[in-house]
Parts: C-alpha cells; structure tokens; sequence
C-alpha cells in the first residue's frame, strides 16, 4: 500500500477531471456549471492528497504507465519538488473551480462550457504530466498539451476580437517556448544519449548550450523580460478563474522546470545560466512593476505584476543556482526555499487578485479601474479577501509574501557576508537594493489596485451598481486568502518540511531565523487591544459623521479623488524615459492661448519593447514573407523548380555531412 | 530572565514617554529659534490627553479600513520599536533588517490605504507622493541596514547595538550608514528639507495630507506614530554612531543614545527652522545622495570582509 | 526731472465714442502704449453706458470714455477677443447690471453666486436685494471640466486651512501637474459699490478704507485724490507729502509681509519670524504718524486733520532709517539664499507677453518686464523729492516678483524718509461743503499691490451716483492661475503668495 499510495489518489484525480472533461458534453447548457466544477474540486483535494502523501514518503518514486510511445515510454516521478507544485496547483484549482461555476454564469458572452471545462481538465492534467514527468518525451508531450488547452481557455469568449488576437499571440509564445525547449532536450540528448531526466548530468562548457536554450524556452513560458509580451495579452482575454490558473500555476511550470533541471537534479551546472537567470530576473521584476504603475485595465494590471513576481522567483532561482556554484549550501537551501515559497504565495494571492478582478468585472461591469471606486462598502467580502492578497503581495508581515520576501533578503544577504568573493558579496548587496525598489514600487502599485478599486467613492454608474459576488465566489477567495494568511505564520514549520523533503536538514541550520511566535503574540494583541481601546473610545463618544471636508467648496464632487492615472504620474515621472512617459496637454478655443475654453489632457506611454523591437521585427518577418510568397504564384513550373533546387541543396548538404 | 524582565521594562517606558517628549523638545526649540515663546516640552502630552477624550469627526464616506487604520500602523510601529534596538539596550524581540522595512512599509500602506479611503483629493494627493518617496526611502534603509548587519557579521538587529568584535576595517561604514538613514528618516518623519512639519498649506503636504481627516482618538495614534517613528529611528541612528565609537556598556550606550537622540531632535529643529523646504522635483535627487551613501556604505562593508 | 506733471486733480478730457467704435477704438489706444485702466458701466438717463478710463504711461494723462448703450439694450459687442485685459471687467458689468457681452471668451459669473437670483443684478436700476426666500435660481457655476483619462479636481477653500480670505481654487490635475485653475471669488461681496452712493459723501472715506483693508492708506489716498478731482480742488504739498509717504510705510509693510509669506510658503521658518519681525516694526512706525497700525482713519479728503508735529515726524523717520538698516542685514537672508532661490527660480512664470495681454500692474507686472507705476507713469512733485528707479526685472517667476519687492521695499523706505523730512505742519482746513453735481473725479494711486484706481461719479443733485474702486489685483488674478499652469501642485502656494492678491478688494 505503501508503495502505491501516491498513485491511488492519482487515480482518483484523474478520473475526475476526465468526468468533468466529459460530463458536460451529455447535459443540458445550464446543467453544465454544478457538476464538473464539484469534480474538478474533488480531483483538486485528491491531488492535494497526493501532494502530502508524496511528501510523507520522500523515496522517490516512478510509476510507468501501461502505455508505450515509440522512442520511449511515460513515466512519472513524485518526490517532494513534484509535491510541493501539485499541492500549489491542488490549492489553486480547488478555490478557481469552487469560483468558476457562479462566475461562467455572469459572463455575458455565454462561451460554451463544454470545451471549457474539457480544455481545463486537460490543462490540469497536462499541468500535473509536467511537474512529475520524468523524461524528456514525456515532459514535452505534457508541455503541448498544456500549450493547446491553455490557448483554448484563453479562446473561451472568442467572440471578441481582442481574444482571438490575445490568442494567437499567445499560441506564438508556446510555439517559441517549444521550439526552445525541444532543441535543448535533442541538444542535451545528442550529448548523454538519454531521454531520462535521471541519467543527466552535464556540466562545464558543454552545458552552456543547451542550458542557454532550455532557459531561453522556460523563460517564455514563465513570462520573464523580453518575453512577457503573451501575460498581458493573454490574462485579459481569458476568464478570471482560467487566469487565475494560468498565472497561479502554468506559469510556474516553466520555473518548476527551471529548479528541476538546474538545482533538484543537477542536470544541467552552468554558470552562465545562473548569471543569465538572474540578469532576466532582476530586469523582468523590474519592468513588469514598472508597467503595472501605468496599467488602468483590471487584468493587464495583474498580468504585469505577475510578470514582476516571476521576475522575483527567477531571481531566487539565479541566485540559488549562483549560491552553490560559489559553494555557500546553506545561502542556496534558503534561497531555493524562497523560489519555492514565492511560487506558492504568489499562487496564492495572485489567484485571489485575478478571482477578484474578475468578480469585480462581472459585477460592475467595468474593468478600467479609473472607472471604479468604492467598491470596498459595496462588496465588502471580496474587498477584505483582496486586501489580504495585497498586503501578500506587498510582503508585509504576517502574510505569505513576507516569508518569500525575507527568505530571499535574508539569502541575499548571507550571500551578502558570508562569500568569499567581495564581487559578489557587492552583487548580492545591489541586489537587495533592487529587489528593495522593486519591494516598495509594487507596494505603490498594490496601494494603488486596491485604493482606486475599493476604497473612496464610485468614479461611475457602473461601479455604483455593482454588488458582492455570489457565496461560492467568495468562498473561492476566501480559501485563499485563508491559505495565505496559514502559510505565512506557519512558514517556521513549512521550511522544516521543505528542508527535510530536500534531505539537507541536518547538514544545515534551519532557514526561517525569525521568532514569529513572538511576532504573532505581539501583532495580535497589539493591534487588539488598540482596536479594542478604539472600539471603546467610539461607544463612549459617539462620532459624528459628516461629510469629508471639502473646504467648504460645496461639496465634493466624484472627480475631487485621486485617479489611478494620477497617484501613479510622479512615479512614471521619475521612471519617464523607459517608457516615453509623457504629458500632452491641448487648448482649444476662439483664443486658446489666452481664454482655453477646452483642455483636453492626455498621457502617453510607449510599451518600449512592443514598438521598438517586437513591432520592427514582426514587420520584417512579414515583409520577408511577401518577398517569399512571390514564389506562390500557382505556376506549377515555379512549384517544380523550387522542388528541384531544394533536393540539390539536400544532397549537397547530406553529400557534405557523409 | 530578570536581565530580560528589566530590559522589557526599560523599552516600554522609553516607548511610552520618549516619542511624545522628543516631539516636545523638538518644538520647544523650534520656537526658541524662532525667538518665540513656544509652547511647554510636555505640551505633546496634554495634546494627545485631550486628544484622546475629545469625540471624533469622521467622514461619511470613510468605512471600517479607515477605522481600523491607526491601530493597525501604530501596532506595526510598536512591534518594529520592539524588535529594533534603538534604545540602547538589545530589543526584547529579536527582528532583522526585513521586518524592519516590512513593518515600516505595512504602517505606510495602512496609512495610504486610509488615506485613499476618505475619497478626497489631498488624501490620494498624500498618499501618491508617499509611495512615490517610499521607492527610494526603502532601497536607502534597507542598504544603510544591510551595511550595518556585514560590518557588524550577524544579520539581526539586535547586532547593532553590540559593538563589532574587533572587526576592524573602514572607519566610514557606520557613519555613512548613519548619514543615509538620517536622509531617509527625515521622509519618513516628515521633516525639513522633505516635508515642512509646520505648514498648513494641504497642497505642499505630504505624510500629513494623509492624516487630514483624522481627528479625536485617532488622531492621538497617528500623531503618537509619527513621534514613535522618530524615536526609533533616531535611536537607530544613535547605535550606528555608538558601534563606530566602540562603546560597549550598557548604561553607556543607553545614555549615549539618549543624548544623540536629543541632539539629533536639535539639530531636525534647526533644520526646520533653517532649512528651506525642497521643490518636488528635486526630493529624488535628495535621497538619491542618500541611497549613494548607504551603497558606498555597503561597498566598503563588503570590501572589507 | 519730468516736466509735464500729472494734475491729480483733474480736469480729465473725456469724449464719447459710439459703443459699436469702442472695441476698434480701445484696440488702437493700446497699440498706442496705452493701459485700459477701468472699465465699467453706469446708469443714465436712459439706459446705459460703458464707462472706460485710459491711461496714457507716456503722455502721463488720463482720459475717459464714454459710450452710451442704445436704450434698454442689454446686450453689447464683447470687447475681450481684442482687448484680453477687459475679460473680468465685463464679467464683473455682467454681474453687476446685467448687461452681457455677446462673443466673451469666457462668460462666466465672477461674483454672483448660485444662490442668487437669476435676474439680479446688484447695480442696475431698481434692483433690490432679494429677502425672501429666492425662487428662480440661477444656471449653476461651472467649472470648466478638462477632459482626459485620469484627470482629477483638488478643490481648495473658499475655507483656508491658515486665517486667510475666501476663494475657491479649483485644479484640475493629472497627478502632480496643474493642468488648468480656476479660480472662484466673490465670497465676501458686500455690495461696497452701492453702499458709497448711499452714505454720505463725508462718511465715504471710511468705507473705501475698507474695501481692502490691507490697503486703508492706499484706497483713502486714492479716494481723496478722486474727490478732489471730482471738486477740482488741491491740497497743500505737505498733506500730498503725508499720503504718500503713508502709501510707502504701507507699501514697506506689505511687502515685508509678503516676503515673510514667501519664506514661511518655502518652510524657511527662520526667515519667516524675521521678516514677522521687521513688519511689526514699520507697522509700529504706521501707528506713531496715524494712531492706527493700518493706518485707518486718518488720511481724508480736502483737508488733512491732525498732522504729525515735527517731533513725532523725526521720531518716525529715524525709526525708518533704522528699518533700513535692518532690512539691508535681514533680505539677504532670502534673498541671497541658495536654497530659497533654487526653490523660486523659474516658479509661475508669467511671460511678459501675457503679461502686458492681460495689462498686469504693480510688483508682479514690473517682475514680467512691464516698465509701469503710476508714480511714474502718472508723476506728481512729491515722488520727484529723490532720484529713485523702477524696479524691473524680465522673467516674471516667483523669484523676480521677491526681488522687485526687495528693491521696492529699499526705495520706499528713502522714499519714505525723504517725504516726511519734507512736512510743514499748515493747517489746511476744509473747504468743501458739498460736491458739484454731474462730475467725474479720478483717483489713481500706486498702492501696494499696483495701480488702485477710484472713480467717482456725482448726479444732478451732487449726490455720488457711482463709485468704483478697481482693486490691483483684478487686474492680477488671471496672472495666477495663468502662471501656475503645467506647473506642480505643491508649488502653487508660492506662486500664490509671490502674486500675494486681495480677495475682498475683489469682492466689492
């Protein structure tokens, strides 16, 4: 039993998502919400059960499949690294099913669910085939599922132009990211003769090749600078909960990946692909903060500040990786430790923000945040469940954000005193001072998420009318935000756990220093008992509610608040240049110079990579093409000459290569 | 256990009476220079009394976030005073530089969301340009602390107010860090050249025009924070300069701090009175020096090892 | 030594021009190097007409026009699209008699709030303040809306944090930058205008004294020098000495208080209390001539009561060189101050082609270039007692409007000093008894702020049938919300402080 336990949940999980994957296509369209979202979530809780017995036992385990492909067969492997991302995807598909099923009904566009939930079950077990696929055939067959189901779910209101275009950039993506990864497992294959995860071990100078491909095509996936252009394409497109996932989870397949092969199983060992994970990561948290100031749509917001977050993992997975390379274990243990808890919380918050993002769409039918405004009195629930989130997300104490955050500071600055090398102990010091920037850019950000949303006063009709989310909606979110709250008071014992799944705990001294007992007594009754001398104060002396001040102005109107293209102006100031911020103000009138009668204000910002790279280089490809499709003229001779002349070029070649 | 008992003590009573007294120095002396009368230095006290039983005026637009707000940033300035040596003595709690500037940034977002929450034009104005210093106040005291932690080889805070052990080096590491946290602090107190403490003027206002709309009891919090906040960092600043003077006992370094601290409120008191107030624009330059310090602090800490 | 001094007395060549000839006409007088003194409107037989003072900087001359509207017209042809500087002046007519200029930029009202009645016009004929409850209310206010995404209004007063008068700035703001302010006044109109055709003509000088308090001695000189012009009478050099050396002390106390306004708007506390100081210290020079730290009260028309003995005039001029010296040890301290200059250099400019568009005066003019006091422009004997310049600087920022006033305050301090060593103590009694009917008196003075002007208007039975006062700053407000745009928010205090206007002159 013992040796069979991880596969009888999995079982169990898999035959539930395939009922949800079929059930639908048997019932009646508004039979086809309840049922498949119960399965999913019961398949969730079946893989967190999996996750956890896995971790019980830490003995490796492989499970072949009974079926073979030609070159070599599936096989799926559960160790404690497996665990931890199933138990992050379990937690993720448990609260996004439990909000799917109220929340597909409010979309007014209708899509029809049964390709969405057969696309999200195959998503989800294409998600679960990557993070415990044990070679490489296997990996990529997983990796394209989960490309196409998510491109599906993305698709779900197709109806939309700006989906179907969301889409295609989207399925681009995937296809580079293959393309990358594909040739960086034949290049790894050519080398070791193996498709085996297990029997890869490269390192030195012939490492450097294939590990510079494979993070190239991992860094896709994952979303990191320059190639984060498909996250905010694709999550406002996509449902919330399909969002909520795909940020949560699939995304953090590739940087499962990225641990796997470069830290868990020492497959790849090159330095210049730490230097290079760390440069992509310092610059990705960077912009994606940087662009997430200046976003005014809901769910663009949230796809750049999960581009941030990566950018933060990917940091603690360079800096991991750079941390055993300079021989410092214990600075690598706390910051894979980080990478690991970032993954979890940023799951875990970042769900809630996109789950919220996406009840407030719903309701208010509104997604331009300068449109919204005091939603916080209107869906109190959802407000309290995303200020959680937030302050996760801002890593303030005592939240799951915290414990990555001070992980990876604290790795840092291990690094920062104990290395050898004064470079890098400089490097890790600059680092922190980056990773500090980034800290408090996304805390303006998160201040101004949640303030422009849910706090002051409806900037519209339409935020005006908007109402809390049904019960399982906040239920969903509530789980979370719950979880959030748990992993971060009890990230002293996670670490153990984690510790000792990695098997480095008695070499090691533990990796969570803080006393957050402590820390937890005086949080609590500090803040309990001012509230509580508060709460008397305001029995003892009623209040008196007035209007805001307005100096007497007459009242203040919906356009005295601070907008959120506002808040963030003096900041997109300082940091102009990168993205051509600018002002452009316009007078009109019989004099406009002397008596404007109208002022029209505009702000512009240049997504610098879209228009200076991606947009020449895409115009070049295209014009390559037409110069191409000259030859498509439908002239069979044409046809029969290009055939001719690529054989000639084939043999020449093989002629060459004999 | 009673070593700990009685240093609890000490903290607490340096918490409770400090804060409000150095705030009444502080004032006390701004008017001295001004040639004013000015009023009495236990003034803060008899403020926050009567503060705390007058009856309050609240918003209508105002809900529980901006209720609740003061006691959970005075909550995580109380924990911070807790787990920072800044009185001398190690703190009861031992905290590292993280949940240093955590604590820090959770009582700024409390207060900014507070501030959002009154749905008026100063209180976003307020709250945009705190954020927007806040982005390099942070790098600045996170480097200033991390400098610190290298020289001194341990990463709590608690550290800092036991002398390097014959780790000997570059003179400049803890004055330079020292430099750079006054320079963030003067942000985070809302003091000359950043921000005139005096004013009235809600338009030039920056910490404070996050505060308008509080009055009665929580007003008294929000004020009692800001002096806290003072405090703590002050006494931080002291054990830099006590560190560099290799002064290890206690009762000296409690005195020590005490006096630096007081001569650190004078010299913010001649700063407000002398000091002109910065344009906007050029505050980033401002602390941009201070991030400079901190990193040449960091440098040479890191040269040194 | 000007040659052609200016006659405060009067006469004044008036004529009349068609009101459909008065744009064209106006147009060309200020291509000529003209200002448009005051324009406004008075009742008459039948109807209206538009009343219009030009002053001529060079001829040192001032002349009236006068343009009758045709009979129970309301309605006029804009003069604003040609003559930018008349925008407020018909806005004001527009309140006050309801006569509308068709093609105004900007027609808007400026003093009458919403909650008056629609068609109440203040000083049209026959109008009676509304008692009762008020039925027909008027189209409300509206500020003007900049469009834009994320565009936002901070709306500040007409209740000031700090003990100061009322008006309503309204920014529209993306962020930090002022994008547009409009500026709303009117909140302390007392119907000053109407009340001086009511009260006796002898209890007249306290009411103008009033009109802006912090210029009591210069609207009582302005005052008296349009009663006398209205009577055609002078007085003795030593009382046109004391008005004006009563103007300069005035002026020397504003000005000190507005560069201690200007350190205390910068945070520069030390400064501030300083300057506080020096204030206190010509206000008590004020008091030693007068009676009254403000000077209220004292100076009247015809006759001067009550002048100074010799004593009390070489106490008070010592007392004066001894502010400054003072002063030569205390502006430095802003002045040459690093800091304080970084701080207000290049703040709320105001190019000196919207400023002569807009026909600023006083300090804030002369900072944007503009060569014009009427000490000058309008010379009478008793400024010519010294050799002193006009302080002009060119680049209408916050730091050129302190330094005019810096250089002001020197002047007017041997200004000041020269003109009280200069007083015979002659008992000058009053002559007037009662005022010649159908006549127009001028009064136009460099007080503080800039050119006040007073005119006065006597029916057939020499009773005062009009009485305007043009405060400097109505010339001066749109400088402001002018200078500030595009400019940050937390800047706007200084700027404001730097223009430093009067609110209730504003609102008669």
């Amino acid at each position: 039993m013992a040796q069979l336990s991880p596969s009888l949940p999995v079982v169990i999980t898999l035959v539930c998502w395939l009922f949800a994957a079929i059930y639908p296509f048997f019932r009646e369209p508004r039979d086809r919400y309840q049922a498949p979202a119960g399965a999913v979530m019961l398949g969730a809780v079946s893989c967190l059960w999996c996750a956890v017995s896995t971790f019980n036992h830490p003995a490796v385990r492989s499970l072949p499949l009974p079926f073979c492909l030609t070159v070599v067969s599936a096989s799926f492997r559960f160790d404690w690294l497996s665990a931890w991302f199933l138990a992050t995807l379990a937690v993720c598909t448990f609260a996004s099913a439990l909000f799917t099923s109220s929340y597909m009904r409010l979309l007014k566009t209708a899509p029809d669910m049964r390709l969405f939930w057969a696309s999200l079950a195959g998503l989800l077990v294409a998600m679960c085939g990557v993070i415990t696929s044990d070679n490489a055939i296997t990996f990529l067959i997983c990796w394209e599922l989960m490309a196409v189901c998510s491109a599906m779910l993305v698709f779900t209101n197709h109806r939309e132009r700006a989906t179907r275009s969301a889409g295609l950039i989207y399925i681009g993506a995937t296809r580079i990211s293959t393309l990358f990864v594909a040739g960086a497992f034949l290049w790894i294959h050519a080398i070791t003769h193996s498709w085996q995860f297990a029997s890869w071990h490269l390192s030195g100078t012939i490492a450097t090749g294939p590990a510079v491909l494979l993070v190239v095509g991992l860094v896709i996936k994952a979303g990191c600078w320059p190639f984060h252009l498909w996250l905010p394409a694709a999550h406002p497109a996509a449902p919330a909960p399909v969002s909520a996932l795909m940020s949560g989870v699939m995304v953090k397949t590739a940087l499962y990946a990225l641990i796997r092969f470069f830290i868990v199983s020492s497959a790849l060992h090159s330095a210049v692909a730490a230097f290079l994970l760390l440069a992509l990561g310092v610059v990705t948290a960077f912009w994606g903060v940087l662009f997430t100031l200046l976003q005014r749509d809901l769910k663009r917001l949230l796809a750049y500040s999960t581009v941030e977050n990566v950018g933060i993992i990917t940091v603690a997975i360079g800096l991991s990786m750079t941390a055993s390379l300079f021989g410092d274990p214990y600075a690598a243990m706390v910051l894979l430790t980080a990478a690991l808890f970032g993954v979890l919380s940023h799951a875990l918050f970042k769900s809630v923000l996109f789950l919220s993002a996406g009840a407030v769409d719903e309701t208010a039918d509104c997604h331009d945040i300068d449109r919204l405004g005091g939603l916080g009195r209107r869906m109190p629930r959802t407000f309290l469940n995303t200020l959680v989130a937030a302050a996760s997300f801002c890593s303030l104490p005592p939240f799951a954000g915290f414990a990555t955050e001070w992980m990876l500071f604290h790795g840092s600055l291990l690094i920062a005193i104990h290395a050898v090398q004064p470079e890098l102990r400089m490097g890790a010091l600059l680092l922190l001072g980056w990773l500090s920037l980034v800290g408090a850019l996304a805390m303006t950000t998160c201040i101004r998420f949640t303030g422009v949303i849910f706090l002051g006063r409806a900037r519209s009709r339409a935020a005006e009318k908007a109402h809390e989310c049904t019960r399982s909606m906040q239920a969903g979110m509530g789980t979370l935000s719950l979880l959030t709250v748990v992993v971060g008071l009890g990230a002293p014992q996670i670490t153990t756990i984690l510790a000792r799944g990695m098997g480095r705990s008695s070499l090691l001294p533990a990796v969570w220093t803080l006393p957050t007992a402590e820390l937890v007594l005086l949080m609590v009754t500090t803040t309990g008992l001012l509230l509580a001398w508060l709460q008397r104060r305001d029995h003892n002396q009623a209040d008196s509610r007035v209007p805001a001040w307005d100096c007497g102005a007459g009242g203040l109107s919906v356009r005295m608040q601070a907008t959120a293209e506002s808040f963030a102006q003096p900041i997109a100031r300082m940091f102009g240049s990168i993205y051509r911020y600018a002002i452009d103000v316009q007078f009109d009138g019989t004099s406009p110079r002397l008596f404007p009668e109208q002022i029209t204000v505009e702000t512009h910002s240049e997504a610098t990579l879209e228009s200076r790279v991606y947009e020449p280089l895409v115009r070049t490809i295209g014009r390559l093409g037409e110069l191409i499709s000259r030859l498509q003229t439908g002239s069979i001779h044409i046809y029969l000459l290009t055939m001719f002349a690529t054989l000639l070029l084939l043999l020449g070649i093989a002629g060459r290569y004999r | 256990m009673s070593i700990y008992l009685v240093r609890m003590a000490i903290v607490t009573c340096e918490i409770v009476l400090l804060p409000l007294l150095l705030i009444g120095i502080l004032r006390a002396t701004r008017s001295r220079l001004q040639k004013r009368k000015g009023p009495r230095i236990f003034q803060p006290f008899y403020d926050f009394m009567r503060l705390t039983r007058k009856s309050a005026v609240v918003s209508e637009e105002t809900g529980p976030l901006f209720r609740g707000a003061p006691a959970a940033s005075l909550a995580a300035l109380l924990i911070l005073a807790l787990v920072t040596p800044w009185s001398g003595l190690a703190a009861p709690i031992s905290g590292d530089l993280v949940l240093f500037v955590f604590l820090l940034a959770a009582a700024r977002m409390a207060s900014g969301l507070a501030a959002l929450d009154t749905g008026t034009a100063f209180g976003g104005l307020g709250a945009s340009r705190e954020s927007a210093l806040s982005i390099l106040v942070e790098p600045t005291l996170v480097l200033a602390l991390a400098a610190g932690a290298i020289y001194e080889g341990n990463l709590t805070l608690n550290a800092l107010c036991q002398p390097a052990n014959g780790r000997g080096g570059s003179a400049y590491v803890m004055p330079l860090a020292a430099a750079a946290i006054w320079l963030a602090a003067a942000v985070e107190t809302s003091r000359m050249p950043v921000e005139d403490p005096t004013t009235h003027l809600e338009l030039t206002m920056i910490h404070e025009a996050q505060m308008l709309e509080y009055s009665g009891p929580r007003l008294a919090l929000v004020e009692y924070q800001s002096a806290l906040k003072l405090t703590v960092l002050y006494g931080l600043i002291s054990q830099f300069i006590l560190n560099e003077m290799a002064i290890k006992s206690s009762i000296a370094r409690v005195s020590g701090t005490f006096g630096l601290t007081i001569a650190m409120v004078v010299a913010a008191a001649v700063m407000d009175v002398f000091l002109v107030r910065l344009h906007w624009r050029k505050l980033p330059d401002l602390l941009t020096f201070g991030l400079a310090f901190s990193l040449v602090a960091c440098l040479l800490a890191a040269l040194r090892g | 030594m000007i040659q052609n001094h200016f006659k405060p007395a009067g006469p004044f060549a008036a004529e009349e021009v068609p009101i459909i000839q008065l744009r064209a006409r106006l147009k060309t007088e200020i291509q000529d190097g003209n200002r448009l003194g005051l324009l406004t409107a008075s009742a008459t037989s039948d109807g209206h007409e538009l009343l219009t003072v030009i002053i001529s900087p060079l001829g040192h001359s001032v002349r009236i026009i006068n343009s009758l509207l045709p009979h129970d017209a309301v309605t006029y042809s804009s003069l604003t699209p040609d003559i930018p500087q008349a925008h407020w002046f018909e806005r004001e007519i527009a309140d006050m008699w309801g006569l509308r200029p068709i093609g105004h930029p900007r027609m808007k009202s400026l003093v009458m709030h919403d909650s008056f009645p629609d068609n109440f016009f203040p000083l049209a004929a026959g109008a009676s303040l509304p008692t009762s409850r008020m039925r027909s209310r008027r189209v409300p206010y509206r500020f003007t809306v900049v469009q834009g995404n994320g565009v936002y209004e901070v709306p500040v007063g007409p209740v000031h944090a700090g003990v100061i008068e009322p008006g309503h700035f309204r920014f529209s703001c993306l962020g930090e930058v002022i994008e547009n302010l409009e500026i709303r006044l009117g909140f302390v109109h007392r119907g000053v205008e109407e009340h001086l055709t009511q009260c006796s003509w002898q209890s007249a000088r306290y009411v103008v004294e009033a009109a802006s308090s912090d210029t009591s001695a210069g609207n009582a000189v302005a005052h008296a020098f349009a009663m006398e012009s209205l009577c055609g009478v002078t007085v003795s050099e030593s009382v046109r000495r004391l008005r004006a050396a009563c103007v300069e002390i005035e002026r020397i106390a504003c000005h000190i208080g507005d560069l201690a306004g200007i350190c205390a708007d910068i945070g520069f506390g030390a400064g501030s209390s300083a300057f506080g100081v020096l204030r206190a210290a010509v206000l008590g020079i004020a008091e030693l001539l007068t009676g009254s730290r403000f000077m209220t009260g004292f100076l009247a028309p015809f006759y001067q009561r009550g002048l100074p003995d010799a004593a009390v005039l070489t106490e008070a001029a010592s007392r004066l060189t001894e502010v400054g010296l003072q002063l030569r040890l205390t502006l430095p301290l802003l002045m040459d101050n690093a800091g304080a200059i970084e701080r207000m250099e290049g703040m709320g400019i105001m190019k000196p082609s919207l400023a002569r568009e807009f026909g600023l005066v006083g300090p804030a003019a002369r900072a944007s270039g503009i060569d014009y006091d009427v000490r000058k422009a309008l010379p009478t004997p008793e400024y010519e007692c010294i050799e002193w310049p006009i302080a002009i600087w060119n680049e209408g920022d916050v730091l050129a409007r302190a330094r005019v006033r810096a250089h002001e305050l020197a002047t007017s301090v041997r200004l000041a000093e020269a003109l009280l060593t200069g007083i015979a103590v002659v008992k000058q009694p009053s002559c007037i008894t009662r005022l010649p009917a159908n006549a127009t008196g001028i009064g136009i003075v460099e007080a503080w702020r800039g050119e006040l002007i007073h005119l006065v208007q006597t029916d057939e039975t020499g009773r005062i049938a009009r009485y305007k006062i043009k405060d400097p700053s109505f010339n001066n407000w749109t400088a402001l919300a002018v200078s500030v745009r595009g400019r940050l928010l937390s800047d706007f205090p200084l700027c404001n402080k730097s223009f430093s206007l009067s609110y209730s002159g504003t609102d008669l």
